[in-house]
């Protein structure tokens, strides 16, 4: 190979000389238009695997479950209070480890829990890291809980029960799913309802109809590549059943379509839940509407 | 041999590298827009896919507006005016009527020459006006059960009537948005008679040139 570049003319080497800057800067160029993520579609995988944690601490009610976590963090539940009748995530943050490959999450909780002398309150500060594989699982590696401050009393804004975390952790994973995020399938016991739950889609005058499944190809002609931000999620017991809830979910959505059109989107999306008797989710169908997304400050004016 | 077919690599590798080098790639809004049927302001029947080829520009109001529309239609006359001949051949400007009740194809036509006659009114039934107002997400309200006289409204147009009775009209408030929808029916973009001209038509001629 080496002697056929020897002998090949200098004009001929010329043109592979600019070949190969083209090539360069098309990849500079790439980059520009697609922007690359700095934590792609991992993020609603790890915040669902946060929601899970705080939700086990909670006192056990009914039949809510979280996903399993490794041995090796039971230990790390130890270190909470027990008996915490209320816990609040005050701040989260996602920073560059200083460890190589792994993704940091600083969070701020407050606590509340009953000792006999009274309930008390702490605001504790823990750092959580997580590893991306190669396939793209997120696995929790280590808890760091930084220390407990000063005992603190703080008002109630919000019940965050058990249902409250639960609901989280599985509207996270969902969206991870969404994300084309396999990992996530045991979380929200997908094989179960994703071939037979119904999954209807409204895009403008589109209408997608049938399984979960099939109903989440077509769309991906649509939303192909991207990811899915949550804005809101309310979750209601139906009047019907009282093993039946509706999850409402507003969410935000930036990526690009089958054709590399960037696509702007935001969806909500009416979630039918059933909780079985074993305490998993058996999603029974979902509704879907793309909304209006919030661009500009006039799209709602009437005149 | 081997140089022709570097230069072919090469000149295609340059065509890519300019495509990706346009950064400002309108972004579909999803769930904005889609198909409908409705009547168009010369009575016939229309399918909005038949446009499809077509950058579409789309604006709600009604005829007895005496507010935002006749300043849209204005605008869109201008901006138009700024389109050559060429790209006009390749632009449709609707103007969807809220009140198809009062706004018939023919008054529509004759409200519409007065700012361009290539603009295009939309009209239909009350489900139909309803249907395509919810697709691109837009709003109309009826100001007033009961309509008012005509001549206490000031308009561009009056409606040639058949009889002397007192004509009587309702008012709406409606969406004052403007729709630019490219040549595949994907809405990129929600303007409105604020958006400097210039700008606007930059993302006309953009989605006529994809």
């Amino acid at each position: 190979m080496l002697t056929r570049l020897l002998i090949m003319k200098t004009s001929t080497l010329k043109y592979v000389f600019i070949l190969l800057i083209s090539l360069v800067s098309i990849e500079v160029f790439s980059e520009n238009r697609i922007p690359v993520k700095e934590h792609p579609s991992s993020l609603n995988s790890m915040v669902a695997q946060l929601m899970g944690w705080y939700g086990r601490l909670l006192p056990a009610e009914r039949n809510i479950f979280f996903n399993q976590i490794d041995k090796e963090f039971k230990d790390s539940l130890k270190q909470y209070p027990h008996d915490i009748e209320h816990l609040k995530i005050i701040s989260s943050q996602l920073v560059n480890s200083s460890k190589k490959g792994l993704l940091q999450f600083n969070v701020t909780i407050n606590i509340k829990s009953k000792k006999p002398a009274g309930s008390i309150w702490m605001t504790i500060k823990e750092q959580f890291l997580f590893n991306e594989k190669k396939d793209g699982s997120i696995v929790l590696e280590k808890i760091i809980l930084k220390g407990k401050l000063t005992e603190e009393e703080r008002e109630l804004s919000e019940n965050t029960n058990r249902m409250y975390f639960k609901s989280r952790e599985f509207a996270y994973s969902w969206l991870a799913y969404m994300d084309g995020f396999g990992s996530v399938k045991k979380t929200i016991n997908l094989e179960s309802w994703i071939e037979s739950s119904v999954y209807n889609v409204q895009i403008g005058s589109k209408q997608i109809n049938g399984s979960v499944a099939s109903s989440l190809r077509q769309r991906s002609v649509y939303l192909h590549t991207g990811q899915h931000t949550l804005r809101s999620i309310d979750i209601t017991q139906d009047d019907e059943s009282q093993n039946t809830y509706v999850l409402d979910l507003t969410m935000d959505w930036k990526g690009f379509n089958v054709k590399t059109v960037p696509v702007i989107a935001k969806i909500n999306q009416k979630i039918k839940i059933k909780i079985n008797n074993d305490g998993t989710w058996y999603v029974l169908f979902i509704e879907e509407k793309h909304l209006i997304p919030d661009l500009t400050p006039w799209q709602n004016l009437l005149c | 041999m081997l140089k022709k077919i570097v230069a072919y690599i090469l000149y295609t590798f340059i065509s890519i590298n300019m495509a990706y080098a346009d950064t400002d790639v309108l972004p579909i809004l999803s769930g904005v827009g889609g198909n409908f049927n409705a009547v168009d302001s010369d009575g016939n029947m229309v399918e909005f896919n038949s446009y499809f080829g077509n950058v579409v520009v789309i604006a709600f109001g009604y005829t007895n507006c005496a507010d935002i529309c006749p300043f849209t239609l204005g605008y869109l006359k201008k901006l138009y005016a700024q389109l050559n001949e060429e790209e006009q051949e390749h632009v449709k400007i609707l103007f969807v009527t809220v009140d198809p009740e009062y706004d018939t194809p023919a008054h529509l036509n004759d409200f519409l020459n007065y700012f361009n006659k290539d603009f295009i009114g939309i009209s239909g039934t009350k489900e139909q006006t309803d249907h395509i107002v919810s697709i691109y997400q837009a709003q109309y309200n009826e100001l007033s059960r009961e309509g008012m006289p005509t001549h206490n409204i000031r308009r561009i147009n009056t409606k040639l009537l058949e009889n002397d009775e007192e004509e009587k009209a309702k008012l709406f408030s409606h969406s004052v948005s403007i729709y630019l929808v490219d040549k595949e029916g994907f809405t990129r973009s929600i303007e409105f008679t604020g958006t400097p001209k210039d700008k606007f038509v930059e993302k006309i001629q953009q989605l006529i040139k994809e």
